[in-house]
């Protein structure tokens, strides 16, 4: 007869039976919620925040299902969940702190003379959720702030400690997402507030996007429903890219090469 | 009329679509593949001898609806070269198909004496079929391709030995009377007990994954992806007083277990001393094989090669087997022990029964 050494990590987790039945019952919970959110198919619009892979935003316009996910990570559900309740706190703060120049999305839109899309606007607490006909987008504003007589786009971002505290500029891997916003709201100027979710550390940068940037953004909305309207699948991220180790198309985006 | 397809799936599709196995010139309509497009699909469609396969890419295409056949080894060859590019684009024009990939362009003639061939063109599976499938097990149609299709005599004097028997219990027979070589494995699919030919079990062990549908008087099987949809149609034939019996019952029970009479070998071993023995048996002679307690003793009149075995036999026994056959038979063999025990019919040692994993397999000696 063998011993194995026990794993103190999964035995301290619990104390009794009913704390061990219990918190079973609760991940078990946690666990089918996040699966069957996983499996749904994405609504067939554009994903700002994933707007990096032309791939990806094409899958979720032609209405494909996700791969099926066996064993969902609920830490990226957890990440998520904090982003959102840290979020809430910032944008509370700072609305109390500018007053009148927290301006209302929707107010803001409806002043825009011309505005070219067709639009809808959702109020969740602090946030805009914005959905356009044509590209078919939806998405959410953080908020619009005016300073020093500016009107700036606000994009809050929370990452962990490690990852702020080497921050010199805005991330790279988010500047596509923001130009988006940018470029639908008709909002070239940003102010980007990263914030690290360990001990609450803040950092603010300024970004100003260009009519090229924008032309840029705009070519490549057309470029992802031409190809979804020819069947045929644009590029992809370059191998090992970052977003692809989450992606829920992984499997289906193999098989397209 | 163009079309464009993204290059990936193409090729995986061309590879599953059009098996090289069953392009074969005693079956003309084989050597040719059918293309067509419009302006949303592009069909690529395949006849074996037996077997139709049709595949349906999604892409884009501009101009009226064209069709053309070309040579099915040299396309599928072609396509399997044009990973250069992310998509390729089929130009129909009057008397070829030119494939165009980045800034290369490929011209394939339009195939000869195609006149008289209508394609078999397989309409798609519907949501209703999809609710009956059943899940085929690629894996267990490979294994069957690899261990036991070898077994298959195009010139048996009995036609029904040159299919593959399965059952509705999942048997799969394999057989050869003429050479007394019989071979079982219980990983078939097919919910039926009917017979197939070998084109189908190739089909069916080239595709990545699929479903089994009953379409009238034919199984369908489709593999379909978010890429393309690929659809093979085949019709099963059935034991009836025309066909004859393929007498799997009888078969069956010759191969029952007796234990107590088996040995373990290492395929390893036998294959080497039959290696040995085609090298030096002179043609036309059998092989004398002892199988005793502790060892198979080979001799030819050239060689004499013993092989350890554990469990062997008290009561030895000999027998002589065509050399060639014993060596198909191990190399065939799909792990590296197998358990040999001798087939009896009544009291006489006829023959040896091969055991090891999914597979059993029965040789029978020479008189």
């Amino acid at each position: 007869m063998g011993f194995k050494t026990a794993n103190m990590a999964a035995v301290v987790r619990f104390n009794s039976a009913n704390s061990s039945n219990f918190l079973d019952a609760y991940e078990m919970y946690l666990h089918d919620t996040v699966q069957s959110s996983l499996n749904r198919p994405k609504s067939r619009t554009f994903a700002p925040s994933s707007f990096r892979c032309a791939r990806k935003n094409w899958f979720r316009l032609r209405g494909t299902t996700p791969d099926v996910v066996q064993v969902p990570d609920l830490s990226l559900q957890h990440t998520a969940e904090v982003g959102t309740a840290r979020h809430t706190a910032i944008q509370s703060k700072l609305s109390k702190m500018l007053g009148q120049d927290w301006i209302d999305v929707e107010t803001y839109l409806s002043g825009i003379p011309d505005y070219p899309y067709d639009y809808t606007i959702q109020k969740a607490g602090f946030e805009s959720r914005i959905s356009i006909q044509y590209p078919p987008i939806k998405f959410a504003c953080d908020g619009i702030v005016r300073w020093n007589n500016k009107l700036y786009l606000l994009e809050i971002k929370t990452s962990e400690y490690n990852s702020w505290e080497e921050l010199t500029d805005p991330k790279s891997v988010h500047m596509d997402q923001v130009m988006c916003y940018s470029t639908l709201l008709q909002l070239p100027d940003v102010l980007m507030l990263y914030e690290d979710r360990q001990y609450g550390g803040m950092k603010c940068y300024e970004e100003h996007f260009s009519i090229d940037d924008m032309i840029h953004v705009k070519n490549k909305f057309d470029y992802i429903m031409e190809m979804v309207d020819h069947n045929l699948a644009p590029e992809k991220l370059p191998h090992a890219d970052y977003m692809c180790r989450n992606c829920e198309y992984q499997k289906k985006c193999t098989e397209w090469g | 009329m163009k079309f464009s397809v993204s290059t990936k799936p193409l090729i995986s599709g061309v590879n599953l679509a059009i098996v090289d196995a069953n392009i074969t010139r005693y079956y003309p309509k084989s050597s040719v593949v059918y293309i067509s497009a419009s302006n949303t699909t592009l069909t690529i469609h395949h006849d074996g001898e037996f077997v139709s396969t049709s595949i349906n890419f999604k892409g884009s295409g501009d101009g009226a609806d064209s069709s053309v056949y070309v040579d099915a080894a040299l396309f599928k060859k072609l396509v399997g070269t044009l990973s250069g590019s992310d998509r390729v684009v089929f130009e129909f024009t009057g008397d070829c198909l030119i494939l165009h990939s980045g800034s290369s362009k490929y011209m394939l003639q339009k195939a000869a004496s195609t006149m008289d061939f209508i394609p078999n063109v397989i309409s798609e599976i519907t949501s209703a079929e999809l609710d009956k499938a059943i899940t085929i097990d690629v894996s267990d149609w490979k294994a069957i391709k690899s261990s036991q299709l070898y077994v298959k005599s195009d010139a048996s004097s009995n036609v029904l030995y040159t299919l593959v028997y399965v059952s509705s219990d999942g048997d799969a027979l394999v057989c050869d009377m003429d050479n007394s070589l019989l071979t079982h494995s219980s990983i078939s699919g097919i919910e039926e007990t009917c017979m197939i030919q070998d084109t189908v079990v190739n089909v069916l062990a080239s595709i990545t994954s699929g479903v089994l549908v009953k379409r009238d008087d034919k199984f369908v099987v489709a593999s379909i992806t978010d890429a393309y949809e690929c659809l093979a149609s085949f019709a099963p034939i059935y034991e009836s007083d025309e066909v004859g019996s393929y007498n799997a019952d009888m078969i069956i029970g010759l191969m029952q277990s007796n234990n107590d009479t088996s040995m373990l070998a290492k395929t390893a071993d036998l294959k080497k001393a039959m290696s040995q023995a085609s090298m030096l048996a002179p043609r036309g002679y059998t092989i004398n094989c002892d199988f005793t307690g502790e060892y198979i003793d080979f001799k030819t009149p050239t060689m004499e090669c013993k092989i350890p075995v554990v469990n062997g036999p008290v009561n030895s026994y000999t027998l002589k087997f065509n050399p060639d056959l014993f060596g198909k038979v191990v190399s065939h063999l799909p792990s590296d022990d197998v358990t040999i025990r001798p087939t009896y019919n009544g009291d006489e040692i006829v023959g040896i029964t091969c055991e090891c994993d999914y597979l059993t397999v029965v040789l029978g000696a020479c008189e």
